[in-house]
């Protein structure tokens, strides 16, 4: 081989997509950004990453969320049926009172002022629904305004470039599936991914960037006259090389914490909650110190499938675990300094039903989306109304948040408002939010 | 019309008057040319009746004007489960596209269209569009087409389809014969395949496929459905392994032996250990047995060591346990029941406890429920690897008791067992239910939907023309007026050939039995065990179709779809070869639908995939030999460290196999790592660096599997060579150089990819 043409094929790569992950390492812009300048509209203001917690299972999250609790007789059978942990209580919330399960009390005032909550409906009746539910009920349109593209995945694509993130995929952490333009994206656990870096380095890996030199030797063929297909496979190959390479061993580091294996060791936490819970979220943290991806996706349980839920037993531990873990995960993002650049939010397939089938049904019509962040208004906008079948999501004012029938935000536009909301939040620039998902934006809840 | 980009239950009500006829409304004057108005023929259509804000069904507004609706529409795929992977607008055909296979009847006719018709609930568009208007919609879409046929069809290189027809079906390096053979004969690609299909390489890769796509890997919560729902108590790994290899084994055998792929619905043949049979027989109580059964046990010494398997034996009515690893604290301070007390002697199980305590889990006395002691259970490990092929019939044959070790044990390969109702085919299976389990409220909608899925490669559709029955519907939790009616008018009718058999918990069933009706995609019967579900799958139009797209999607790592050309080809092949499954991988992976080697302007564009943890552990195991069993990087260990390759999956409510195709940084990661573990003793025995032109000649031919006669291979060693001299240079043994070369080797895209 020809001594310059590796330097000649260095400088194509640096040119190409493989170049662009170093060029992207180097200057914290995306590859997206370096190819295209600006793949989309620059977002107005501080883009922020996004972790994302979602459960296929439907949790009962929205039955004693803040709003969800004002009627007085579904209030009282709520008290009667549930755990004394997990009554209600009252919760002042960005200057408003709201009836609330307890453990939404006992958050830190710092993160309840950051803290919105968006009543809408998800229209899911069934489990396998969830990736239509992620897709926004299919509303969410890709970056053409044609197709369809999952809510995580449109948020990473639209903020990749301004976030100079390593990937413009999702990262999923949690056992939900995610697509990205269609194809599945990776899926590992925190422990799978700390099992891919970490370890004493070997003397093998000393000569890794010979590796990369002699594989690009090896594919010059394909890189001048492959297919489409297998040029745009190879650069990505590169590509992943060296963002592993840049990053495997600092990621080594951090995940060095996980597994955690005693709950005490996190303040608070409720006994027998899930500790891949924890894991998850130091990871996602981990993740998005790095600017690995722009959104990551994590699984946290928050009363499950609850059919059989005898008591509520299950759904009082998950919830005051649940929003114990919430809280961790702001705890864990001010440590890291994130905190001024993240946004939390939780959507699941449905809601439970407040009445109907002593509150153990699937609820197409009424969820309830959680969401903190620096561009987050404490505040709880809609609220459930008795519909034909159980209680569901009510119109109301994008502008004010208040359930009004008139509202411009009504039942079936609420899904499509809260969605807006999240994207907003995380400083998608509203005119590509345009394109992506026609709707309503909820401003009460945006500062 | 409606739901043309998806299936939304809502909006559902009084469709079929709103969005069915033409002749109330205003007729158009068709044009030609684009010259017709679209938007007046579609509201002609009364089609924005139900597609037009401020909830457009389907998401899908029609009332946009021509322009914005074109951009929408042109090259938009479809989300519905009819029409999965087809377009909206197709600007490579514009019949194929959806939005007329819908609402014209005459191309159904022709077998263009998906079995999706517009309004929904009408077998037929009689009812649909005005003649007029259709004339006028079918000129849009052709206008809007019109020069705009995509990217012409970019064929695969031959030696690149090549190596990944067989990475898939063997995982052995091409050579150069294979390579001269098909250069020079492009027809002898299908012999090649047919080799490989027959050498004992392809039955690992055979077994993999059909535990991921009869949905048998494990990975339910091995808890309730087995009978255990025991806190704090996880079933052994060898229960998870013995059941998700039972049925895999029954699929395998009917393959091989060439039986009819059929089989695999219908069968009531089973390989079951002992441990498996144990379950079955417990499963086969009804719940009011199980929950009225009561079990006297005491625990005797003498203690034996570790390691040696519990005896169980029953003695004047009272179960003995003996031969604990530690009986003395068994005797002294467990019991099987949570509670605090004297330990009565004997102790009163119930049947779980009892089934738990089978296999070895005692809860101590007192304790939390995490003090659990584990034992050497009755139910010993040689109990979890004896399986053995038995039939399991409804009328004949042995009974179960799943008490009864030493029978349990004693049956012979070929036995008939006689349960209390039908079993068929992969989802009878405990592994299958275990996956999928279903409640009260969910009432077998679950298994019904992951059994059509696999056996149909279908769900539920709102928009199946099919006549369904109006006997069975569940209007408490769809009624006609609700948005779940949709598909619950197809699927509750089906319940009763699951619940004929057994109750939510998957045990017998004592209820009275009732009709099933089965009406999904053209097909119709009716019936009302799970035998009559199984018959309804195999003798389903679709059947064949399914499973040609199942194998087109795990060898191209996408979602096919039955729009694409060779598919319906491939089908009728199937059916006329007598269901013969290992004709079907040999036709469609030598057909152009998965080599790529040539296409028509439908034929999607072939893309290259990450070769994921089932083919690249394959294909080390082929290439390398043993040293890859021994080192234990692909075991089925949680810490092995292929798991940091994406593999094959299923998920609940999917038609298609969840596959990660694109390599990321965590792909990178794992994937290095996993070779630097191998590269030791992998030169070793294989390339030993004392003789380096040998050593990188068999890294490239033998590992990277280019062949002499391959475009790559001289530069691929030339490369190799100079590797070794930089390692060196760089201060490296000579050792760690070609450890070094080997690693590069191994994590070249030839190994680690797909269609490279």
């Amino acid at each position: 081989m020809n001594p310059t043409s590796r330097r000649n094929f260095l400088r194509t790569a640096l040119l190409g997509c493989g170049g662009l992950a170093l060029r992207s390492l180097a200057t914290g812009l995306s590859s997206e950004f370096l190819t295209e300048r600006v793949a989309h509209a620059e977002p107005s203001g501080t883009p922020t990453f996004l972790i994302l917690a979602t459960d296929q299972s439907g949790d009962p999250l929205n039955v004693g969320a803040p709003g969800s609790l004002a009627d007085a007789g579904l209030r009282a059978r709520y008290d009667a049926a549930h755990p004394a942990e997990v009554r209600s209580t009252k919760l002042s919330l960005g200057g408003g009172v709201y009836d609330a399960a307890a453990p939404w009390g006992a958050l830190p005032p710092a993160l309840l002022s950051r803290l919105g909550f968006v009543h809408h409906r998800t229209s899911a009746e069934t489990h396998p629904e969830h990736p239509k539910v992620m897709r926004v009920f299919d509303a969410m349109r890709g970056a053409t305004g044609n197709g369809v593209e999952m809510l995580p995945s449109a948020i990473a694509a639209e903020l990749a470039a301004s976030l100079g993130t390593i990937q413009r995929e999702p990262m999923v952490l949690g056992e939900e599936r995610v697509t990205y333009e269609s194809r599945f994206v990776e899926q590992l656990s925190p422990m799978e991914l700390k099992g891919l870096f970490g370890g004493a380095p070997g003397r093998l890996s000393g000569f890794a960037k010979l590796r990369d030199k002699t594989l690009d030797a090896v594919y010059a063929d394909v890189k001048a006259s492959g297919t489409k297909a297998q040029r745009a496979y190879l650069d990505r190959t590169v590509a992943s090389r060296a963002q592993a390479a840049e990053l495997g061993d600092k990621l080594a580091v951090d995940l060095g914490v996980i597994p955690v294996t005693d709950p005490k060791a996190v303040s608070g936490l409720v006994d027998d909650y899930p500790l891949d819970a924890i894991d998850q979220v130091l990871t996602a943290v981990t993740l998005v110190k790095y600017k690995v991806s722009p959104v990551i996706t994590i699984h946290l349980p928050f009363g499950g499938d609850n059919h059989h839920d005898l008591d509520f037993a299950q759904e009082s531990l998950e919830l005051q675990g649940g929003v114990r873990i919430m809280q961790l995960v702001w705890e864990k993002l001010a440590e890291a300094g994130l905190e001024g650049v993240t946004t939390f939010a939780m959507l699941n397939t449905f809601g439970r039903t407040l009445d109907t089938s002593g509150g153990r049904a699937h609820n197409s019509g009424h969820h309830v989306m959680p969401m903190f962040g620096p561009k987050i208004r404490a505040g709880v906008a809609g609220a459930p109304q008795r519909g034909a079948h159980d209680w569901e999501a009510a119109a109301f004012s994008s502008t004010t948040g208040r359930a009004d029938g008139s509202g411009d935000v009504t039942s079936e536009k609420s899904f499509a408002a809260a969605a807006r909301t999240l994207m907003r939040a995380c400083g998608v620039p509203a005119e590509r939010v345009d394109v992506r998902l026609p709707g309503a934006t909820v401003t009460s809840l945006l500062v | 019309m409606r739901s043309l980009f998806l299936i939304t239950p809502l909006t559902l009500i009084g469709l079929a008057a709103a969005c069915s006829t033409s002749d109330a409304g205003p007729q158009t004057t068709p044009g030609t040319g684009g010259t017709c108005d679209v938007r007046a023929a579609l509201a002609a259509g009364r089609c924005t009746s139900c597609h037009a804000p401020p909830s457009p069904a389907g998401r899908l507004d029609l009332t946009l004007d021509a322009k914005a609706l074109g951009a929408a529409l042109l090259d938009a795929p479809s989300t519905t489960t009819a029409c999965a992977g087809r377009r909206l607008v197709d600007s490579r055909d514009a019949e194929a596209s959806v939005l007329l296979t819908v609402v014209d009847h005459g191309l159904r006719a022709k077998g263009q269209a998906c079995a999706l018709t517009m309004a929904p609930g009408t077998p037929t568009n009689v009812d649909g569009l005005g003649p007029g208007d259709l004339a006028c919609l079918t000129s849009w879409v052709k206008d809007l087409v019109a020069g705009k046929g995509g990217e012409p069809f970019e064929p695969v290189p031959l030696p690149s389809a090549l190596s990944k027809l067989k990475l898939l079906v063997h995982g052995g390096a091409l050579t150069e014969a294979e390579l001269s053979a098909a250069t020079a004969d492009s027809g002898a690609i299908r012999g090649l395949v047919d080799g490989w299909t027959r050498s004992p390489e392809f039955a690992p890769k055979l077994r993999t496929f059909l535990s991921t796509a009869l949905q048998q890997d494990s990975v339910g919560a091995a808890k309730e459905s087995l009978g255990f729902p025991t806190a704090h108590f996880t079933p052994s790994d060898a229960i998870r392994d013995a059941i998700a290899r039972s049925f895999v084994d029954t699929a395998m055998q009917i393959v091989s032996s060439g039986a009819p792929f059929t089989e695999v619905v219908t069968t009531h043949r089973r390989s079951l250990t002992t441990a498996e049979l144990v379950l079955l027989g417990y499963s086969d109580q009804t719940s009011d047995q199980i929950a009225s059964t009561k079990y006297k046990v005491r625990i005797v010494a003498p203690a034996k060591k570790n390691g040696v398997s519990a005896t169980l034996k029953k003695v004047d009515n009272v179960w003995e346990l003996g031969g604990a690893a530690d009986a003395q604290q068994l005797s002294d301070g467990c019991r099987v029941e949570s509670g605090k007390g004297p330990i009565p002697d004997p102790q009163t199980l119930g049947s779980e406890q009892f089934l738990s305590l089978l296999f070895g889990r005692v809860r101590c006395h007192g304790g939390p429920a995490t003090s659990d002691l584990k034992y050497p259970a009755p139910v010993s490990p040689a109990d979890h690897a004896d399986a053995r092929a038995v039939t399991l019939e409804t009328s004949a044959g042995t009974a179960l008791d799943f008490k009864d070790l030493a029978a349990l044990r004693a049956l012979p390969s070929g036995a008939t067992v006689r349960v209390r109702f039908p079993r068929p085919g992969f989802f009878g299976t405990s592994v299958f239910l275990d996956n999928w389990p279903t409640n009260q409220d969910n009432s077998f909608r679950v298994t019904l939907g992951q059994t059509l899925a696999v056996g149909l490669g279908a769900t539920f559709s709102i928009g199946d023309p099919t006549p369904a029955s109006t006997e069975g519907i569940d209007t408490a939790h769809a009624s006609p007026e609700s948005p779940c009616y949709g598909c619950h008018r197809r699927l509750d009718p089906m319940r009763p050939f699951f619940a004929n058999g057994m109750d939510p918990s998957y045990r017998a069933s004592s209820a009275p039995p009732k009709p099933a009706t089965f009406s999904f995609f053209g097909a119709s019967r009716t019936g009302s065990t799970a035998d009559d579900l199984a018959l309804a799958i195999v003798e389903h139009p679709r059947f064949a179709t399914a499973w040609v797209l199942r194998i087109c999607g795990w060898a191209t790592s996408r979602a096919c779809s039955d729009a694409e050309p060779y598919v319906a080809d491939l089908a009728k092949g199937f059916r006329e070869s007598n269901w013969d499954f290992r004709k079907l991988v040999v036709d469609t992976l030598s057909s152009p639908l998965v080599t790529g080697l040539s296409g028509t302007p439908l034929s999607v564009r072939p893309e290259v995939s990450i070769a994921r943890r089932r083919h690249l552990c394959a294909a080390l195991t082929v290439r390398l030999g043993s040293l890859v069993e021994a080192s234990g990087v692909c075991s089925k260990a949680r810490d092995a460290l292929a798991r940091g390759i994406p593999d094959d999956a299923f998920a609940r409510g999917q038609v298609d196999l969840v596959q990660t195709s694109t390599p990321g940084m965590f792909h990178a990661a794992g994937l290095e790592r996993l070779c630097v573990a191998l590269a030791p003793a992998a030169v070793a025995a294989r390339f030993p660096s004392n003789d380096a032109d040998t050593s990188t000649t068999k890294l490239v031919e033998e590992l990277m599997g280019l062949p002499k006669n391959h475009p790559r291979h001289d530069a691929a060693i030339a490369a190799l060579r100079t590797h070794l001299s930089e390692v060196v240079a760089a201060g490296g043994t000579q050792d760690e150089s070609m450890q070094s070369a080997f690693v590069a080797a191994c994590t070249s895209p030839d190994v680690s990819g797909a269609g490279l």
